[in-house]
């Protein structure tokens, strides 16, 4: 049976990297065909972690897969809550999202209407990956998420916060997501709204980053966490924000998007 | 100040409220709600549904750690060993690993052998996706770091006959004065 699968999986890949260098256009390949009108198509790559452990960082690899295009929107979220009402904000129970879940919303079925096509925010951690589940997907891990979206903090990250400010726009955009260069083509969109990820609750993160003194030895076990680059000052907001959440949290500035496996 | 900010700042806040005290009103919080299953290392399915009724104090541990889970682990015998009689039978131990594939069924079993654990503590396997999901409803962070390893949280917490979070313990340096108090507080 795994060897079945190993052997699927090994043609599978064959049949990508063939589709990906392929000269027909537009088919794109199997792999990208895949994917949906509003998704984009996240090739395999290699993530390297915010933090090390010990001395050494250690890069994880990325599977391909099918990612939304833009965070899940107030519209395709009021969709999904017709649909399962026990998501709807009257009856979600408060294990799964705390009183702020939805709180925009004048009612159950009621979005503001001149902001439909935004991000969904004031949403749980449950709520998210109940949406993605009933779309046949997931949350994107932190490392799925980081490896597309982490790049390309400013130089100066101090500056560009401020000027953001300054426009009217929303601080602190440039940590919300910026396109890998090799996705920057697709359509992929960061509208400035933290996402929530699969395994938020992975990073170990306390107070300061950059030494081994920012974990908290009482609460945590394992060797200290390092950030490996320490002036991405991005991750290191992102990587605190993740740290603070739970997972029914419902927040203003949080909203999501999904990934699909590729079968 | 901006709302981004605040975002940071509430949950943080939020986060330290929630370590101490969870007021609500029963079972909208029982995380008996999930509807996840596990597998117990006598080999019998469980829904955690099934623990109702009784007070349970549970932990994630992995059965390789050789830094905190130990003294997780005999933090909660030691809190068993000196519950006062009263409490003693209403009270259930539950660990869960946080690394199914390697602690797989007979490695649990020996794990119970090794620690010496007594029929009431349940030892629990589950999909990395339900445990990564009762780990977010407890609060409790890990992640694997290196072969075998885990970074993770040191809890305990303390779960009422309904499946309510009502004390986690995060130091294990005292006396069991805390959680016998969160138990015998809602030991009704």
């Amino acid at each position: 049976m795994r060897i079945t699968i190993v052997a699927s999986l090994v043609v599978l890949t064959a049949i990508c990297l063939a589709a990906e260098a392929g000269p027909v256009k537009p088919v794109g390949g199997a792999c990208r065909n895949s994917c949906r009108p509003h998704e984009v198509f996240v090739p395999a790559g290699v993530y390297n972690p915010f933090f090390k452990t010990g001395s050494e960082t250690r890069p994880v690899t990325v599977e391909p897969i099918c990612l939304s295009a833009s965070p899940i929107t107030q519209e395709e979220f009021l969709k999904f809550v017709r649909a399962h009402p026990s998501w709807r904000k009257s009856r979600i129970k408060a294990l799964f999202a705390e009183d702020s879940y939805l709180e925009d919303w004048r009612d159950d079925l009621t979005p503001q209407s001149d902001e439909l096509s935004q991000p969904v925010t004031f949403v749980s951690w449950f709520a998210a990956g109940a949406y993605c589940e009933a779309r046949g997907g997931r949350l994107p891990t932190v490392a799925e998420w980081e490896r597309i979206a982490g790049g390309g903090a400013p130089a100066n990250t101090r500056d560009a916060s401020a000027g953001a400010a300054h426009r009217g726009a929303t601080p602190f955009a440039f940590a919300m997501g910026t396109s890998a260069p090799e996705l920057a083509s697709t359509g992929i969109r960061f509208p400035g709204v933290w996402e929530w990820t699969a395994n938020f609750n992975s990073a170990l993160v306390s107070g300061r980053i950059g030494t081994n003194e920012g974990a908290d030895t009482s609460q945590f076990c394992g060797d200290g966490v390092r950030a490996v680059d320490p002036s991405d000052y991005g991750a290191f907001l992102r990587y605190s924000f993740r740290s603070s959440l739970r997972a029914n949290f419902a927040l203003k500035n949080l909203g999501f998007r999904c990934a699909r496996e590729i079968s | 100040m901006n709302g981004t900010l605040k975002g940071i700042a509430f949950p943080l806040l939020a986060a330290v409220a929630l370590t101490t005290q969870v007021t609500s009103s029963p079972r909208e919080r029982s995380i008996y709600q999930l509807d996840s299953s596990w597998v117990e290392d006598n080999g019998h399915a469980l829904r955690l549904r099934a623990l109702e009724g009784k007070m349970q104090l549970l932990a994630l541990i992995y059965t390789t750690c050789t830094g905190s889970c130990p003294v997780t682990v005999k933090a909660m015998q030691m809190y068993s060993r000196t519950m006062p009689d009263d409490i003693k039978g209403r009270v259930r131990f539950v660990l869960v690993t946080v690394d199914p594939k390697q602690d797989t069924l007979p490695v649990l079993r020996e794990y119970r052998r090794e620690m010496n654990l007594e029929k009431r503590w349940k030892l629990l396997r589950g999909s990395p996706e339900d445990v990564r999901e009762l780990a977010a409803v407890l609060g409790f962070n890990y992640e694997q770091i290196e072969s075998g390893q885990f970074a993770h949280s040191n809890l305990v917490t303390v779960l009422d006959r309904h499946g309510e979070i009502v004390h986690q313990q995060k130091n294990f340096a005292g006396d069991n004065t805390d959680v016998t108090e969160a138990i015998r507080q809602h030991n009704n």
